[in-house]
């Protein structure tokens, strides 16, 4: 059944943004949730919302606005957060920017999207310019992350301590921010704005569950994110199901049974 | 190699330091001590970079610096090895540690009596197995000087002998230019060494020897 699936030119475009946003996020995800920024994502989504529907009503794609615009709401997060508390910075850039768009909705003349489209997303709608850029932020987050690893990695666990080490944390921060933005608005279009930021979330939170080691968590997180967005599309195709809901709810049967599997070995060992 | 000229750190109306001026030469071994408060920790935060002064100036020519900070971040829960945490205290790092850069993090393990804890986890370790492994962190690049701030708060009694003798043999043994805030004078190494008692203003300033001799007349003065 896999095999017949895999003659659509849908299939394989879903299959192709699908990996390249779920390498993605997992590449992201530990330098943001394990610096307790996982909810950026979140915000950052919600940002996109107006990006997109500001972009839909002035030019015909509508990520050439949004992905900017999710950016300049990054930086303005980041900034915000040197000054106040993290999450009130994501809370207040998120809330203005949700706002701003349900107002661009109500009253852009001619708006002929629905909300659930943007809200739910679709992957099997994926189009080319699209793919093309989920395939770049891969690569740019790749090399990204590859490159800057070790820095990434101390100022994740001690910010100070990079700091002394003479790592331009400032810079690398708002890097780290762009690119997130950059996955965001384009993730938003295929897993919906209320889900992507699961994406970001669920690699790091299953495979720190495995290992004690910081860049194990890095590869095993990749690997799982890959797993389960692929058997996502697949199972969500043929029940005509939103692709997005299908792998946050594989993701949290995985990490719902390996919790009781790590309860049930523990209880068994004392 | 340090020097300080009327130095002041404001945190609002607060003035943590006062016209601080003094002038660390390499090969010294300085102890900074001082009451809670007295801005013990902002001096050291303003000599590694975290800090800036609000006036005077801060002259540092140096090629390497270890740190050892005081708080020690164990609050999150990250996965992260021993191996992991100390590589990331050496000045080249690559996506891989090679084989020689392995040896030498294996050999200080050993030197700090922690040689089993190479691929464990941050997470598991006690207070002062964690404060060790922060300690070899800093050293492991070999540093022009090292920055202690009251690195024996965690470090478990039977280990606090010891880590005094390795601070004085690498003074001895390396010229290792040594600064290291403390509230306990009673362990560390004396002979030859600088004191600066603090309180907002650098209230003494000098060897041990004159320490004593400042100390016994500051006693006069409060009875």
């Amino acid at each position: 059944m896999i095999f017949d699936l895999l003659q659509y030119d849908f299939i394989i475009r879903a299959l192709v943004i699908g990996v390249a946003l779920a390498v993605s996020a997992s590449l992201l995800s530990p330098f943001l949730v394990l610096n307790h920024q996982a909810m950026i994502a979140d915000g950052l989504a919600h940002v996109s919302f107006a990006g997109l529907a500001l972009g839909m009503l002035l030019v015909n794609e509508p990520l050439y606005i949004s992905i900017p615009f999710v950016m300049l709401a990054s930086f303005l997060i980041k900034f915000l957060s040197d000054r106040m508390n993290g999450d009130a910075a994501i809370g207040l850039v998120s809330a203005l920017a949700f706002a701003v768009g349900l107002i661009i909705i109500k009253k852009g003349s001619g708006f002929n999207y629905s909300i659930e489209s943007l809200i739910s997303g679709n992957i099997f709608t994926t189009s080319p310019t699209l793919m093309i850029l989920g395939i770049l932020s891969t690569i740019l987050i790749f090399i990204f992350v590859l490159y800057f690893y070790r820095k990434l990695f101390l100022m994740t666990y001690d910010n100070d301590y990079a700091k002394f080490s003479g790592i331009k944390v400032t810079l690398l921060g708002y890097l780290l921010s762009a690119l997130t933005a950059f996955f965001i608005a384009v993730g938003v279009r295929t897993i919906g704005v209320l889900l992507i930021s699961a994406l970001v979330i669920f690699p790091s939170v299953i495979s720190s569950q495995f290992t004690k080691s910081f860049m194990m968590t890095l590869i095993y997180g990749t690997v799982a994110s890959v797993i389960v967005t692929i058997s996502g599309i697949f199972i969500a195709h043929p029940l005509n199901v939103p692709a997005g809901s299908t792998i946050v709810i594989v993701y949290s049967i995985i990490l719902g049974l390996i919790l009781i599997f790590k309860k049930v070995l523990r209880g068994e060992k004392s | 190699m340090i020097q300080y000229d009327h130095v002041n750190v404001n945190f609002g109306n607060y003035h943590a330091l006062i016209d601080i001026s003094f002038k660390i030469n390499k090969g010294d071994f300085l102890h900074i001590v001082g009451p809670n408060g007295s801005g013990k920790s902002t001096l050291i935060k303003t000599m590694v970079g975290l800090l800036k002064p609000s006036s005077g100036t801060i002259h540092i020519d140096l090629n390497t610096m270890g740190y050892l900070p005081q708080k020690l971040e164990t609050k999150k829960q990250i996965p992260m090895t021993v191996k992991e945490v100390i590589y990331s205290g050496f000045k080249k790092q690559k996506l891989k540690p090679s084989i020689n850069d392995e040896l030498l993090m294996k050999s200080w393990l050993e030197q700090m009596e922690i040689p089993e804890l190479y691929d464990k986890s941050m997470f598991n370790l006690s207070g002062g197995q964690q404060q060790r492994v922060y300690l070899i962190r800093a050293l492991i690049s070999n540093p022009e000087i090292l920055i202690l701030d009251e690195p024996t708060s965690a470090l478990d009694p039977s280990f606090r002998e010891k880590f005094h003798l390795l601070l004085k043999a690498m003074h001895e043994e390396k010229n290792m230019t040594i600064i290291h805030v403390t509230h306990d004078l009673t362990d560390v190494a004396k002979d030859n060494c600088h004191i600066m008692y603090i309180d907002q203003q650098i209230k003494f300033f000098g060897c041990y020897k004159d320490f004593n001799l400042f100390e016994h007349k500051e006693h006069h003065h409060d009875l």
